[in-house]
């Protein structure tokens, strides 16, 4: 029987009912000596077959009907024999789920029913409370190959737009797969085809419009360190035209109408009590500008109140009103923004809530295709040049310093007149510095005192503000093991100021053996107290995509040793200037006679977090030289004749 | 499952009784010098600390378990608030437990007075987490800096022997932890007292009670007992702590006997022996040892061709451990039963090993189940004879004065026949004989130091490349670490590993030997590339202890407040051969040197000689022991340190 047919038959079952008997191709599907050995290169799973059927009648009104046998090939593919599936007690339910387990012969040996599932709360590992639940049940894997199945019925009646049909998913091939969806002539069903070309087939079904793919033996894709997996991956995104969100109707047709519609959401969640209004006023009367009221507020928002996730129902995207957040003094992200834009509409400054989706890297929204990618809101301040942002869910952040989380990528802005996408800043290194200032006194037994001024913004505050909230042993041995140096005897650990987005931290670090090594008169030593290049990346033959760092960086550290009377630099270390096309690296030593001091400078900058595949060997060994240079050595000695 | 007794068996009737209350901290009334603390007093560098804590766990008038707790932390700084929000989590299945009357509030000072914000009943959430747990939810309101905390809520339940265990320590340092307890002397808890620190109060009384009313009454006795700590700091996770388990304080109750007040007294589990006959009897335990398992009869067949006990174990062993996949559940008893389970290849361990029981017992192996506890689970304590401390069952093989003993746990896919479970060691077992009712109870321990060498030769050209070839030889538990670590993370994520971040280092040609056969070590074959650094052309440095697994201190901390437990005794031993360049002088050679902690613990050995040319090293690292105690931390940080130092000095050559 030819392979079309076979997928003939299955979308005939998916139509009507999923425990026909299975007919001799589909059987094969069950074996694990059918796979084609082109699709288990690289592959910890293969998807024999995977079938949605989703139909949409009404906006926000659905139904997906899964069903897919998958065979796992080693241990690396284990959670593929977990069943896991979202859903909430009133809106979204499971209709109908079961898992089968076969033998490597395609010989059942487990069926797990609904009832057999565990039932639990779903947590997102953030939220103090949220109603989502989840049904799960997991296969113990005694011996690879295993054959798992799983067919679940679902319904929909809340929601913005669709899930993504991943169509591949990293290190898994797939043989057969078919995705169909179909939509009521209201709804407005449309599509978005990523990082694959797919034309659906179109029909029409009860006068609805179906669209229907298929994809066969698409081999497994590695993804390489440092790439990001929504550029690689194939998958088709979906949205609607109108959709339904916990009983409020909204559209999708472009970004404008989607922004209507939260700006709808929040009218009436911004105001604060006249009597409070005129005390936020009252506060920044004495200050001029626009500029620095925001500051201001921002901050008195960052002292005043705290971050805590609860989503439920229509409040996993309507904040809590400002009221609520000025009297209970906490709030997620959406809380935060919406009560911050209060706070500035007191003083008569407008802003907007702008969602977003972050994380480091993070996929931006297309503007070609209105749907709902966000997991994040933020608060934008349009200004007569530019615009301030402000992330309202960090304690410590500079007024308009987004950094990397939200940086680079395009957020929808929701104003009174809709939706529009903006861009966030550019992560620029400026904003991301680390600077540090060490002396190093040196005595004649090879013993050292030191101290280490460290200047940290952006990220590296970041680090520094993160690590002040553990115990002080703690962020001791997180220092000695980042910043590379050596054990010290005494150790004191000081945060100083934290002016301008800028965190001070002094240390103060006694050796009574400095030197790494002695031979009699002779002392070597490691030229400088930290390194400021603490990673490689790794060696490749061939790179086939992107690379990409969090953000940008520029390191500067200064080094100067004093040595001790007697004692003199016999050799030290040659400069260095290193170059490549995404930054630079300076290293400079001088030694002065006269007043017996040896001087290091060391530079790093990294221009840009994008490195493209095809300049990557350009860059890898351009931070290979760069670590390698830490491990040079200078030798003092003690002067001769005097 | 669970393992109760019958609440309501031994009483009729049921009358109020009030219990008199003691001397409480009111809700809502601070003490003004809580406002002024900035900083917790014995542990300056915390966020927020507990300011007390305090519980009183009674039994009502229907003989429920009652516990009202009260509870007051304080937030010091920004960082601190996290404390705000509180999880509450109980067992609600089947009313098991119940949790009433919550209460909280955030006391502020504002203009020199207290000001009082309750949190509302509708930002109380209630998570029904599965169909056993609950939790209740809540954040405090209008948290700043300096806010004090407080919560309280009354506990509940009807089984005896949920007895609630009280931990003194938390994620925050507590200022003042106590637990008062009126238990009518009709029921007899043994009570484990888990605390380093010595109580500020531990007062017992007793009061007098009747059950019933007019001629009726029965007359009892409650007996009160007051234990409380206070200035008890926080536990950190440290490396090479035993368990969290092992070291929080807490106050662990068991029911161990029932007195009615007329009638014969039943007692309980109140000795290994009586421990391990009711898990003889056990169906889930006891029951499963007998039970015919398909297709056995093969692999008995097969085993009793087999000459001695040893090739017996081992076959058998394998057999097991290569069938059945665990499925990462540790329990005492078995949950679907061993028949099952072998149906099935996959199992909790209990039913896992108590297959590879049943199938040794068959083909003629003195042997018998005996029960345990995983390391992360918590170590057993010989003086408290209970079920509690229980999570797996393995097989023991005692041995004679001829043939050695073994303890089998085919639950792990790395773990060979002949070596001790390194999960196990330094805890207790209890094996059951059920044939002759004989139930001991033995220490689970390794003397035999294991053993990690790595043994180098190189040669350095004159441009500062170094070419060699390295053995690894892992014995016991470095094997199965190594071959964890191969399989798991792939040979190129593996030689990582081995490189232990030593920049400019290649690794070529890595080869295992001996990986399927058990009795002998892991030996891995490699060669090597690195490029020396240099300082000006004068000088080449190269490192003789490449590949060692040590040189990483994970003893960096100032202050340590748990014992160091490594599970079993480590010996390291690194030699090298390195050929210097034509054109090149030693300069700086290592010093030979001995050096061992104050306690003799730990002894550290470095050799290092040259001659004609060729550089000789050894490093030996013994650790005597298993386990160094926090008192010593100090002298073994200091030893890790020198430690450090000499395995990361390097070799100097100078040019001629």
């Amino acid at each position: 029987m030819s392979r079309f047919c076979l997928v003939f038959t299955f979308v005939l079952i998916a139509g009507t009912c999923y425990s026909q008997s299975k007919n001799l191709a589909a059987e094969a599907l069950y074996q694990a000596s059918t796979i084609p050995d082109s699709l288990k290169v690289g592959a910890n799973a293969v998807v024999r077959y995977s079938e949605d059927y989703i139909v949409l009648k009404a906006p926000g009104k659905g139904e997906i009907r899964h069903r897919s046998i998958v065979t796992l090939l080693n241990e690396k593919a284990e959670t593929e024999s977990v069943f896991y599936l979202n859903y909430d007690k009133k809106y979204n339910t499971i209709e109908d789920a079961e898992m089968l387990v076969y033998d490597p012969a395609g010989k059942l040996i487990k069926k797990y029913k609904k009832s057999d599932m565990y039932d639990g709360a779903a947590s997102d590992g953030f939220s103090l409370v949220t109603d989502d639940r989840f049904k799960a049940v997991k296969h113990t894997v005694s011996s690879y190959p295993v054959t798992i199945e799983i067919i679940y019925q679902r319904n929909i009646n809340s929601m913005l737009d669709l899930p993504d049909w991943q169509i591949q998913r990293k290190e898994i091939a797939v043989e057969n797969s078919l995705y169909s969806v179909a939509g009521g002539k209201d709804v407005g069903l449309r599509y978005k085809c990523k990082n694959i070309n797919l034309e659906p087939q179109k029909s029409n079904d009860e006068g609805m419009e179906v669209y229907s793919w298929k994809v066969k033996n698409l081999k497994a894709i590695k993804i390489e360190e440092g790439a990001l997996e929504w550029k690689i991956l194939p998958r088709i995104s979906f949205s609607c035209d109108k959709f339904e969100f916990y009983g409020v109707p909204g559209t999708l047709k472009s970004w404008q109408s989607f922004g209507q519609w939260l700006a709808e959401l929040n009218t009436d969640v911004c105001d604060l009590s006249l009597q409070r209004q005129e005390e936020i006023r009252n506060m920044v009367s004495n200050l001029a500008s626009d500029k620095e009221k925001i500051k201001f507020l921002y901050e008195y928002m960052q002292k005043n109140v705290r971050y805590v996730s609860i989503q439920l129902g229509i409040g996993g995207l309507k904040p809590f009103p400002a009221t609520f957040v000025d009297s209970k003094k906490y709030g997620d992200c959406k809380a935060l923004s919406n009560y911050m834009k209060a706070l500035l509409k007191a003083v008569n400054i407008p802003s907007y809530c702008a969602i977003i989706r972050a994380g480091e890297n993070e996929e931006p929204a297309d503007p070609d295709f209105s749907n709902d990618p966000f997991n994040h809101v933020i608060l934008c301040v349009p200004g007569k040049t530019d615009s301030t942002w402000l992330e309202c869910t960090s304690s410590f952040s500079p007024a308009g310093k987004l950094g990397p989380f939200t940086e680079n990528r395009n957020a929808l802005l929701i104003t009174e007149t809709g939706g529009k996408l903006v861009n966030t800043p550019i992560s620029r290194k400026e904003d991301n510095v680390f600077e540090s200032n060490t002396m190093v006194s040196l005595d004649a037994e090879g013993g050292a005192h030191a101290t280490l001024k460290i200047k940290a913004c952006g990220e590296y505050r970041k680090i520094y503000k993160g690590l002040s909230l553990v115990k002080t042993d703690e962020q001791k041995a997180y220092l000695i093991k980042n910043l590379q140096f050596k054990q010290p005897d005494l150790f004191r650990l000081q945060y100083g100021d934290d002016k301008n987005g800028s965190q001070e931290v002094n240390i103060d670090l006694d050796y009574y053996k400095f030197s790494d090594m002695a031979a009699g008169d002779k002392y070597f030593f490691r030229p400088q107290l930290l390194n400021i290049c603490n990673f490689t990346l790794p060696e490749l033959e061939k790179r086939g995509t992107d690379f990409y760092f969090d953000h940008p960086l520029a390191k500067l550290n200064t080094v100067v040793f004093e040595i001790p009377e007697g004692y003199e630099v016999e050799s030290l270390p040659a400069n260095q200037n290193l170059k490549c096309g995404f930054g630079n690296y300076e290293a400079a030593f001088t030694y002065n006679k006269a007043n017996n001091k040896l001087t290091g400078i060391y530079k790093l900058d990294i221009n840009t977090h994008i490195i493209p595949a095809s300049r990557y060997q350009e860059m890898q060994k351009f931070i290979s030289e760069v670590s390698k240079s830490f491990n040079k050595k200078f030798v003092m000695r003690k002067k001769t004749g005097r | 499952m669970q393992k109760f007794y019958s609440t309501f068996a031994l009483f009729f009737i049921v009358l109020n009784s009030a219990f008199a209350q003691n001397e409480t901290v009111a809700f809502g009334k601070v003490n003004p010098s809580d406002f002024e603390l900035k900083e917790c007093p014995f542990e300056k560098d915390a966020n927020a600390m507990v300011l007390f804590d305090k519980g009183e766990v009674i039994f009502s008038s229907r003989f429920e378990i009652i516990m009202s707790r009260h509870k007051r932390i304080k937030i010091f700084s920004e960082k601190g608030k996290q404390a705000a929000n509180i999880r509450l989590e109980y067992s609600s299945g089947g009313q098991f437990e119940l949790l009433n009357k919550l209460q909280a509030q955030t006391i502020n000072l504002v203009n020199g007075k207290p000001e009082i914000i309750k949190v509302d009943k509708k930002s109380i959430y209630t998570e029904a987490i599965d169909k056993n747990r609950t939790a209740v939810i809540f954040s405090f309101a209008n948290v700043q800096e300096g806010s004090i905390l407080e919560f309280k809520y009354e506990w509940s339940t009807k089984n005896w022997s949920n007895f609630p265990s009280w931990f003194f320590q938390d994620n925050l340092p507590v200022g003042y932890s106590e637990l008062k307890t009126a238990i009518p002397d009709m029921l007899q808890y043994q009570v484990q007292s888990r605390t380093r620190q010595s109580f500020i109060k531990n007062k017992v009384t007793s009061e007098s009670k009747t059950l019933g009313a007019g001629e009726n009454a029965l007359p009892y006795a409650d007996i009160i007992t007051t234990r409380a700590l206070s200035n008890i700091s926080t536990l950190h996770d440290e490396p090479f702590m035993s368990s969290r388990r092992d070291n929080l304080q807490c106050l662990i109750f068991e029911l161990s006997g029932i007195k009615p007040i007329y009638g014969f007294a039943d007692t309980f589990v109140d000795s290994w022996a009586k421990v391990g006959g009711y898990i003889a009897e056990d169906e889930d335990f006891g029951g499963q040892l007998k039970r015919k398992l398909a297709g056995e009869e093969v692999i008995v067949t097969n085993a009793a061709a087999l000459k001695s006990d040893a090739d017996k174990i081992a076959y058998i062993f394998n057999e097991v451990r290569n069938t059945m996949k665990w499925n990462s559940i540790d329990r005492w008893y078995t949950n679907d039963g061993t028949v099952k389970a072998w149906e099935k290849k996959t199992g909790n361990s209990t039913e896992i090993n108590l297959i590879l029981y049943h199938f040794l017992k068959k083909a003629g192996v003195d042997v018998f189940p005996m029960i345990v506890s995983t390391r992360e689970h918590g170590k057993v304590r010989r003086e408290n004879p209970s079920m509690s401390p229980f999570n797996r069952a393995v097989v023991f093989i005692p041995g004679s004065e001829k043939t050695r003993g073994y303890v089998l746990d085919a639950s792990d896919k790395f773990q060979s026949y002949n070596t001790i479970p390194f999960q196990l060691l330094n805890s207790n077992g209890l094996y059951i004989d059920k044939e002759n009712k004989r139930f001991n109870i033995i220490f689970i321990n390794t003397e035999e130091p294991v053993k990690s060498n790595i043994s180098l030769t190189a040669e350095i050209k004159p441009d500062g490349k170094m070419k060699g070839e390295a053995v690894l030889t892992d014995y016991s538990y470095f094997k199965e670490k190594s071959l964890k670590d191969y399989k798991n993370e792939g040979e190129s994520k593996y030689k990582e590993l081995l490189k232990n971040k030593t920049n400019n280092l290649t690794i070529n040609n890595l080869q295992l030997k001996n990986v399927e056969i058990d009795s002998l070590p892991l030996v891995q074959a490699l060669n090597f590339e690195a490029e020396l650094p240099e300082a000006d052309n004068n000088y080449l440095y190269f490192s003789p202890t490449i590949l060692s697994p040590l040189k990483e201190n994970a003893f960096l901390a100032e202050n340590r407040a748990t014992d160091i437990d490594f599970g079993c005794k480590n010996s390291y031993s690194i030699s090298g051969t390195f050929i210097i360049p034509q054109g090149f002088k030693v300069e700086s050679l290592p010093k030979t040197i001995t050096m061992v902690t104050p306690d003799k613990g730990v002894s550290f050995k470095r050799l290092a000689a040259e001659e004609d040319g060729i550089v000789q090293v050894r490093y030996n690292i013994d650790f005597h022991n298993t386990h160094y105690f926090k008192e010593n931390y100090p002298d073994f940080r200091e030893f890790y340190k020198e430690m450090n130092e000499m395995l990361n000095e390097q070799i100097v050559l100078k040019k001629l």
